[in-house]
């Protein structure tokens, strides 16, 4: 079979914001963004020829770059699990909340509420956070979620309804603690 | 109120977010990457498992030699043991 033919410069300009902001809003952290962006372009250099084009290949990219932040959050709580002997963890995505992220792109009135949101949207179970960050953070529209995450517009509802509630539901516990507080 | 007042600021903070893009050394970081990563050739592959047969032959040729040397040294040997310029 022959090798097609691409110019990775190319697919670099023309896919870095998608696949950075992917890894930024998953990761929450520059610096790992940005790890996880090389090795997601290091990816589609090596299997670009297996691209079977069932999908567009805006799709498959962005398939290859959640993959891969799901992969480096689990290497590094296993790697935090490793150093520190501590009990495992109950949520695979525990490993940043205790992190104070400012999102760059975020406007300056709103990154204090946006940081108690991304903290509170780590702690959703897995397919609810994807699908939250893709619909409300990332924009996309639910049948795009719908073609990436490889299921039915309904599910997607659903699951974004349900990371909603669980989003209300843990905000109005911080609410609570915060007036406590005061 | 409050209390709702305080949940939509929060779920609406992401509202009006700007798309951020990557340093500029990324794509030169994607290139080493990629030459790290980049799969050893098949002429240098054969040309390695050819030195390591050669290699192997060689050590295998020179100790076939030496044991036949030494055989022929120890069928001499006894002769030499009753051969002395001894004389009684």
């Amino acid at each position: 079979m022959q090798k097609k033919q691409f110019d990775l410069a190319a697919l670099y300009q023309t896919h870095k914001v998608l696949v950075y902001n992917v890894a930024l809003n998953y990761l929450q952290n520059i610096e790992d963004a940005e790890e996880v962006t090389q090795d997601v372009f290091v990816k589609i250099h090596l299997s670009l020829s297996d691209f079977k084009e069932e999908s567009s290949l805006k799709t498959w990219i962005y398939r290859i770059a959640i993959n891969q932040c799901l992969d480096f959050i689990k290497k590094k709580n296993s790697k935090k699990r490793f150093y520190v002997f501590g009990k495992k963890s109950e949520n695979e995505l525990e490993y940043n909340n205790s992190s104070n992220f400012e999102h760059p792109g975020i406007l300056l009135e709103n990154q204090e509420n946006a940081k108690i949101l991304f903290k509170v949207i780590n702690t959703l179970p897995e397919n609810q956070k994807t699908a939250f960050i893709l619909a409300k953070v990332d924009g996309l529209s639910n049948t795009e979620v719908a073609e990436i995450m490889e299921l039915s517009i309904s599910a997607i509802e659903s699951l974004v309804f349900r990371a909603k509630k669980n989003l209300k539901e843990k905000l109005t516990t911080k609410f609570e603690e915060y007036h406590k507080k005061k | 109120m409050k209390k709702e007042n305080f949940i939509e600021n929060i779920l609406n903070s992401t509202n009006g977010i700007t798309k951020i893009s990557p340093s500029d050394t990324l794509l030169n970081k994607i290139y080493s990457k990629i030459e790290e990563n980049k799969p050893i050739n098949n002429s240098l592959k054969w040309f390695i498992a050819a030195s390591i047969i050669v290699l192997i032959s060689l050590n295998i040729g020179v100790l076939t030699y030496s044991n036949t040397k030494t055989n022929q040294q120890s069928e001499l040997s006894p002769l030499m043991t009753t051969t002395n310029n001894q004389l009684y």
